[in-house]
């Protein structure tokens, strides 16, 4: 994962398919970065579009890192899906909780 | 197409990887949409199976199988556990129902979205000790193109 910030907004680009095998280091990397940059930043924006997959594992993930987002107060979207994976989070109505956007 | 694997997300991707060339090649599968969806069960079955049936032992084996017989493609997959309950099952099939605000509870919930989604997806579940198979027509999935 490559993070980028700008103006209190990180951006976390997800480079490997957001899969049960990825998670669990995905989701340390993702809260030590949060953790550091506590106090610094807007909003946290979950970009996908170097990748093509996502299991329900993954979604997890997702699900969890919004969480902690907005108790920190931050803004949260995940963007750049497929249109496989932007369909799939609207099935699991991730739309009606936090931001989501095809690439 | 049948593949033994060890308890590990790791051998679910090698085998993932495996099983998706051969529903392209093997049996012919190219509507990508419906490939998509189809490495999206046999992903859930096999995590379930890696983390609920056997526990994450990597020492204990799943047998995962998929083929297409009488116009049916069916992925099957036996792990070394009890699997789900009956009432469980009942219950998470219940949410898949055909009324979406059923899974409004759900919609901030970390896990337990995976068999739900399946059946949402037009999946029929059938689940027994250990043995789960999920299968659709292959007429339905010719008719998603």
């Amino acid at each position: 994962m490559e993070t980028k910030i700008k103006q209190g907004k990180i951006v976390m680009c997800l480079k490997e398919d957001l899969v049960a095998s990825q998670v669990e280091a995905l989701a340390a990397e993702a809260n030590l970065v949060l953790e550091n940059k506590a106090g610094t930043l807007t909003d946290v924006v979950l970009d996908a579009g170097d990748i093509n997959f996502i299991d329900s594992r993954g979604i997890s993930f997702v699900v969890a890192l919004y969480k902690t987002a907005d108790q920190a107060g931050l803004g949260f979207s995940l963007t750049g899906l497929s249109k496989e994976m932007f369909d799939l989070c609207a099935l699991m109505r991730l739309d009606e909780v936090f931001p989501i956007s095809q690439r | 197409m049948e593949i033994t694997l060890a308890s590990t997300y790791e051998q679910v991707d090698g085998a993932i990887k495996n099983v998706m060339a051969y529903a392209a090649c093997g049996l012919g599968l190219s509507n990508g949409r419906f490939l998509f969806e189809l490495d999206f069960v046999m992903r859930e079955l096999l995590n379930n199976a890696v983390e609920h049936g056997n526990g994450g032992n990597p020492d204990k084996m799943i047998v995962f199988e998929i083929k297409t017989e009488d116009a049916i493609l069916q992925v099957c997959v036996v792990d070394e556990g009890a699997c789900f309950d009956g009432q469980a099952l009942a219950k998470i099939l219940r949410q898949a129902g055909p009324v979406r605000a059923a899974m409004l509870p759900e919609g901030l919930a970390e896990r337990r979205r995976g068999l739900v989604t399946i059946a949402q997806l037009g999946w029929i579940l059938e689940v027994s000790p250990g043995r789960v198979v999920a299968w659709r027509r292959m007429s339905d999935i010719l008719a998603e193109k």
